[in-house]
């Protein structure tokens, strides 16, 4: 069977039209056509993209293998939209390359984020009216205190969760969306995926939601967080949960005045690092605000309050263009431990641009520095992927 | 004299591969190149593709994972994301935060990319190139290398622009122009009559057939190359190449003695 016999016949047993392969691809559909009946062969990296959208190995369409299909599949059906879907493979795809750079070019033991541990009688839990008990006791095992916690993401990171944020579009009600995705991975342990469309206080809210499924649900394999299903018992109590961890009771009465006015609540917002909309509905769960100034108060604009107030708008705005999330959609661990590898002779700057599905200029631009030290962007990556301090 | 002495106790010297037959090298260049991204990233972002040209006296070729012809109209970069390694960076200047950064590199990759002194040909790959290609990308390849180098540490699949050229280069039995030290590795312990030519090679080259003076190669190499984008050391970053003039040479030396 030839290439383009193996790609038309995986292409239909998906129900997947030319025409949605081709813009998938970025290609012609004429293109794809013409691979089908063997006129014109695929370059590699074309290749490597069609194995990825069809859910394949590329050995298997050189006829090399048979088909051994990739990633577990019940996580795609629950999403619709193609795009969010191919970009979730490229997360599943960077998960087991990554695994497979860690044990087998760097030889190294790989440690398991173990977050879990301490809460394995909690496991399961999906009651919602425990989420806000559950969440204080989160705080408390991991001495995060009552406060605002300064940076999330460095807390994902010490605990060896693996963070991928990448943009796939506004939550709009209604929509398909997927704010957020966690998964149980075979080599690697729980991984986030954190849509980076959204504003930054709602970042914070989605890793405090995945972070309730890492550590109450670990058993998953995996899982996709969709604005459209907040109403379903997990979601609803990881929601809770996230808006406890992020924004304690005690701390909210002590900091609140008794009747605080839209200002303070974006003030608070700002504070707390969540959203405003996060902000109200908490304000209003601790009934320090009622439903008629909660009505009211939603109607005024996150970002106005903040420029007038001076505060930082990060957390309100919609994030930078989805390109801008390029080098940076990976903690910081994995960034440090490219550069090492590199640095080391065990990693080429073409195969670190390879596994992180990045150019290599932005490897030796962004991540490396010749010998001189780190440069000013390479630091600026550092404060921009840790959340909170001003770049 | 205390400085020869102390290069002598310093630096390791660095020969030029030859293929078995020893060709020199401009007829090792005289036969058809084809590019990898890294050699071609340093030519072209620092304005000597035409020196590259001069030195070929032909085109260079370009695997389609490198550059692909149908993605050059940037009026679809919105909708359609290039996919070609050489396009990404462009492409995060005009559509993501990197304007600043590759300013002084736009107008030399937008040259080049253009065409217009044809300066480097487009080539498809046959189905032969794609297998020999995807192996040499894959998990395949660690089994054949360690057979061949028993004692290899670190990450042995290469990036799929450099397979496809690398393929294109053994198949066809052309000549590799690149520098991603992990292809090279490969090709010299798996396929060793291919010819490989690096960019400190081409530039001293270049100085010693009088088409740029040494000053001007070291300036391009050591300078612009090297050091304001990114030329990989070794030995754990001990050891960096730099060339060197009387004679005009490529070596290895260390932080100290630069």
């Amino acid at each position: 069977m030839s290439l383009g016999t193996r790609l038309q016949e995986r292409r239909k047993y998906l129900d997947i039209t030319q025409a949605t392969l081709a813009k998938n691809l970025n290609v012609p559909r004429e293109l794809i056509s013409m691979w089908e009946h063997d006129r014109r062969v695929p370059s590699l990296g074309q290749l490597k993209e069609v194995a990825l959208l069809l859910n394949l190995n590329t050995n298997f369409l050189l006829g090399k293998e048979d088909l051994k299909t990739l990633n577990p599949e019940p996580i795609f059906r629950a999403v619709k939209n193609q795009y969010s879907q191919k970009e979730l493979k490229r997360w599943f795809e960077f998960l087991d390359n990554w695994a497979e750079f860690l044990e087998e070019d760097l030889e190294e033991k790989i440690l398991k984020p173990q977050i879990y541990k301490g809460f394995e009688d909690y496991h399961g839990t999906t009651d919602s009216r425990r989420a806000p008990n559950l969440a204080n006791k989160v705080r408390e095992y991991f001495q995060l205190g009552l406060d605002a916690i300064p940076d999330l993401y460095a807390f994902f990171n010490e605990k060896n969760l693996l963070v991928y944020r990448y943009p796939l579009g506004s939550l709009k009600s209604g929509s398909d969306a997927i704010s957020g995705a966690f998964v149980n991975h075979s080599k690697l342990g729980a991984s986030i995926f954190v849509n980076a469309s959204v504003a930054r206080g709602r970042q914070m809210f989605t890793l405090a939601h995945e972070l309730a499924h890492a550590i109450f649900h670990h058993s998953t394999d995996s899982h996709v967080s969709k604005f459209s299903e907040r109403s379903k018992k997990m979601e609803r109590f990881a929601n809770v949960f996230a808006a406890n961890f992020l924004v304690p009771a005690k701390s909210l009465r002590e900091l609140a005045s008794k009747s605080p006015d839209p200002y303070e609540a974006i003030t608070l917002a700002a504070y707390f690092k969540v959203s405003y909309w996060s902000m109200l509905i908490r304000l209003k769960e601790e009934n320090i605000i009622g439903k008629n100034s909660f009505d009211e108060y939603r109607e005024y604009s996150p970002n106005d309050m903040a420029n007038r107030l001076g505060l930082k708008t990060e957390a309100f705005n919609s994030t930078q263009p989805k390109e801008s999330i390029y080098v940076s959609r990976y903690p910081i661990s994995v960034i440090q431990k490219i550069k090492t590898a590199i640095n080391d002779d065990l990693l080429s700057p073409s195969q670190a641009a390879d596994l992180l599905n990045i150019d290599s200029m932005a490897v030796k631009t962004v991540i490396l520095k010749s010998f001189d030290g780190p440069s000013p962007e390479e630091k600026k990556l550092r404060d921009e992927m840790e959340y909170g301090i001003a770049s | 004299m205390a400085q020869a002495q102390k290069r002598k106790n310093c630096v390791m010297k660095w020969s030029m591969v030859l293929p078995p037959d020893n060709k020199d090298l401009s007829q090792i260049l005289a036969q058809p190149c084809i590019v990898d991204n890294d050699l071609l990233s340093n030519f072209v972002y620092v304005g000597q593709a035409k020196l590259l040209n001069r030195l070929l006296n032909q085109s260079v070729f370009l695997s389609p994972t490198i550059l692909n012809p149908n993605e050059l109209d940037k009026s679809n970069w919105n909708l359609h994301p290039p996919n070609s390694e050489f396009l990404k960076p462009l492409y995060t200047v005009y559509h993501g935060d990197y304007a600043k950064k590759y300013q002084n590199y736009v107008a030399h990759i937008e040259e080049f990319v253009g065409n217009k002194a044809n300066l480097w040909k487009p080539t498809s790959v046959s189905r032969d190139e794609l297998a020999l290609a995807a192996e040499l990308s894959g998990k395949e390849i660690k089994a054949r290398l360690k057979q061949a180098m028993p004692n290899i540490k670190g990450r042995t699949r290469v990036h799929p622009g450099e397979a496809e050229t690398a393929a294109i280069a053994i198949l066809r039995a052309w000549t590799f122009l690149g520098d991603d030290q992990a292809m090279i590795r490969i090709l010299r312990a798996l396929y060793p009559s291919v010819p490989i030519v690096r960019t400190c090679q081409l530039l001293s080259y270049a100085a010693n057939a009088a088409f740029i003076n040494c000053p001007e190669a070291q300036e391009i190499f050591n300078e612009r190359i090297a050091k304001e984008i990114f030329f990989a050391s070794r030995n754990k970053n001990t050891e960096h190449l730099r060339i060197l003039c009387n004679p005009i040479r490529c070596e290895w030396v260390t932080k100290a003695s630069i």
